[in-house]
């Protein structure tokens, strides 16, 4: 498919895959301190202001991740970021019960172009996806270069050049958009269209205020 | 002494005619802040300016100093024991595994919530 599979002598890059590295998540209202006198349980604005570091326990599930972090920084930094791997119906549930090959070309191609948050990965036998697999932008984690270069082992294949060139762009994309109300320019009557799907919408003052025509300048 | 308190009063001054201007007024929420903030400078200035006279009026006492010191130590070490409530081994080992589950719940909820919104497409046809 749009694997490439590198030899274990290869060096770290963008849209390299791995099975099985450690996603750590952690809870600000209920932080497990480990200490030499026992376990304790604390908020962590009560420890905001610690100087000193502090020992925690944290849960962490071995997952599938795909680099994000550049070629040129994945030579030297000493972090390497990466992103989860997970089905792709757990990250986008518009597909959850999707099978039909028509309905998934319309999702892959005209659903990646609306929702960046996720990068669309097929399934593999060599990579180990059984399955559609999406990456999920929203979900990072970070391994020291060093020991992630130790454990290529644990690499089962690399976006192709194709591929790669379009998760890199997504990634930048993802981390470039802005968020804005898109019903900001709408008429009022297309306002009062998009209201009945999207009842969160409020229109925006120059939305709000029919024209005065005696108060009219013009 | 005298010079740390003439600090004080000054400030004290400064403050009440501040608020009877309308520019104070203007950000009256914020004004407690300012005034805590008035108040911690002038504190700082106390100290300062004390530390900046007492070499001149009279020897640094050690045993104060020492005690101080200690103090200091004391302080510290009981902040760092009051942080948190201790629990037992299997409970940070549960709650750390609840703190997983949570998140992954989460993310899945979060996921379902997106899939209902934006344009709908007709995936079928």
């Amino acid at each position: 498919m749009i694997y490439d599979y590198p030899d274990q002598a290869s060096p770290l890059r963008q849209g390299d895959i791995f099975l099985g590295l450690p996603r750590i998540d952690l809870s600000l209202q209920e932080v497990l301190l480990a200490e030499t006198d026992g376990e304790r349980i604390a908020k962590w604005e009560e420890l905001a202001g610690q100087s000193q570091p502090v020992n925690i326990i944290v849960p962490v599930r071995s997952v599938a991740a795909i680099v994000a972090t550049q070629d040129c920084d994945t030579v030297r930094s000493r972090d390497i970021t990466l992103c989860e791997i997970r089905e792709f119906r757990n990250v986008e549930r518009k597909s959850k019960d999707t099978s039909a090959p028509k309905k998934w070309k319309n999702i892959i191609t005209q659903q990646a172009r609306i929702n960046q948050k996720w990068f669309y990965l097929p399934p593999d036998e060599v990579v180990g996806f059984a399955d559609k697999m999406a990456v999920d932008f929203l979900v990072t984690l970070r391994v020291p270069r060093v020991d992630l270069e130790s454990l290529r082992s644990l690499r089962k294949g690399r976006l192709n050049e194709i591929a790669e060139e379009h998760f890199r762009e997504r990634i930048a994309e993802f981390f470039r958009r802005y968020p804005y109300d898109e019903w900001y320019p709408l008429n009022k009557e297309e306002l009062e269209a998009y209201v009945t799907e999207y009842p969160d919408a409020k229109p925006f003052p120059w939305q709000r205020l029919a024209p005065d025509p005696e108060n009219d300048p013009r | 002494m005298n010079s740390a308190y003439t600090v004080d009063l000054r400030d004290g001054g400064q403050t009440s005619q501040a608020t009877a201007t309308d520019f104070w007024r203007e950000s009256h929420e914020r004004h407690p802040e300012k005034v805590f903030g008035l108040s911690i400078m002038a504190n700082v200035a106390c100290l300062d300016v004390s530390f900046a006279v007492s070499p001149v009026t009279a020897m640094p006492d050690p045993w104060l100093l020492e005690k101080r010191r200690r103090d200091a130590v004391v302080t510290v070490s009981i902040y760092q024991e009051v942080i948190g409530r201790f629990i037992s081994r299997s409970e940070a080992l549960r709650i750390s595994r609840h703190i997983l589950e949570r998140a992954e719940r989460e993310r899945m909820e979060i996921a379902e919530w997106e899939a209902k919104r934006g344009i709908q497409w007709e995936v079928g046809e």
